[in-house]
């Protein structure tokens, strides 16, 4: 009786890690979830530095694109943020006046993309870019 | 429970000076000592004929024991508190995918039972040949307390799980989700439970 008992939580205790492990992955897994998550949080910084620093374009009719002072303190310099696997600049589009995006090319897609930490970023595919417009009657930028 | 020296120093020399049990128990009785306090002074001596009285095996307490068996159910503790957490957190993966999904508390869990689910086993299957090589460590006091505290820890969690249904029923939060979280608290400590009761009936045995 004892014996069996003692195989039962053997065989739990392996069942569960089994299961475990297919549903997280091994280390290459988790490595590539933390680089997707460092790219996701590069995306939301690189975007408040944008905000505030986006040169004027008179070919977009632009005048004053940047944010208010008041929310661009500390985004003066240009971080450094790069992809952390291939060290490469995120990629900056500044589609219209009003409108720009910032993107990266992602490694998972097992993570929910409408949830922490990608809920902000517009996916397509691999791709996933952080928005920013300047919508409303005060033309102020949020995240699209 | 323990035998104070003076009685059992008493038990003996009567034993020696050939009373017999009765009259020892009378005489002990009439002295104010309880039921119980005689029961165990007279049980911790053989009943033969032999003179003088052999005295019977008693539980041992030692350091050793202390280490391995502390180590032991320390491990299984451990263990069971991950092994659970683990399958409450593939539960929530199954049933309900509409939180913030992290693989922190599964990775953490993972690393847990992999050094204590080996260590539980080597210790446990050394501790099994041990036994079986010699029955007398069924009396080690720290064993015995610490099987006790684990079948009472183990109850009291399958108690605690009965009352968390019965509760979630009532309140309208009985859902599939919690029925297989409870199953599985339940399924854990009840294992646990009749693993140790059948391992103290086989020391009681022995």
């Amino acid at each position: 009786m004892n014996k069996l008992l003692f195989a039962a939580c053997v065989a739990l205790v392996c069942g569960a890690l089994g299961a475990a492990l297919m549903v997280v992955g091994g280390p290459g897994h988790a490595r590539m979830e933390k680089n997707d998550a460092q790219r996701a949080a590069n995306l939301r910084i690189l975007g408040q530095y944008y905000r505030c620093n986006l040169p004027v374009e008179p070919s977009l009719g632009d005048s004053e694109p940047q944010d208010t002072p008041d929310r661009c303190a500390g985004h003066v310099r240009k971080p450094d943020a790069r992809d952390p696997v291939t060290n490469e600049e995120y990629v900056f589009t500044r589609s219209s006046a009003d409108q720009f995006e910032v993107c990266a090319t992602f490694q998972t897609d097992t993570q929910p993309r409408d949830r922490y930490p990608f809920q902000d970023i517009t996916f397509d595919g691999a791709e996933g870019c952080v928005v920013h417009a300047r919508t409303g009657a005060g033309m102020k930028w949020a995240i699209q | 429970m323990a035998v104070s020296k003076e009685l059992s120093r008493f038990t003996r020399d009567a034993l020696s000076a050939g009373k017999s049990r009765d009259e020892i128990a009378t005489a002990l009785s009439a002295s104010g000592w309880s039921a119980s306090e005689v029961s165990d002074a007279l049980s911790a001596w053989a009943d033969t004929p032999f003179a003088p009285p052999v005295p019977r095996p008693q539980s041992t307490v030692s350091a050793r024991d202390f280490f391995i068996y502390a180590l032991m159910f320390g491990v299984l503790l451990f263990g069971a508190i991950h092994l659970v957490l683990l399958l409450n957190h593939l539960i929530d993966r199954a049933f309900d995918d509409t939180g913030y999904r992290s693989s922190h508390g599964i990775r953490w869990a993972i690393a847990v039972l992999v050094v204590t689910a080996p260590t539980y086993l080597w210790l446990t299957a050394r501790e099994r040949g041990k036994l079986a090589a010699d029955p007398a460590l069924y009396r080690s006091a720290i064993r015995r307390w610490m099987t006790y505290l684990t079948l009472l820890g183990a109850s009291g969690v399958l108690l605690g799980d009965l009352v968390s249904v019965i509760y979630a029923f009532l309140s309208g939060d009985f859902t599939l989700q919690f029925l297989a979280k409870a199953l599985v608290v339940g399924a854990v400590s009840g294992l646990i439970f009749l693993y140790y009761l059948g391992d103290i009936r086989k020391g009681d045995a022995a």
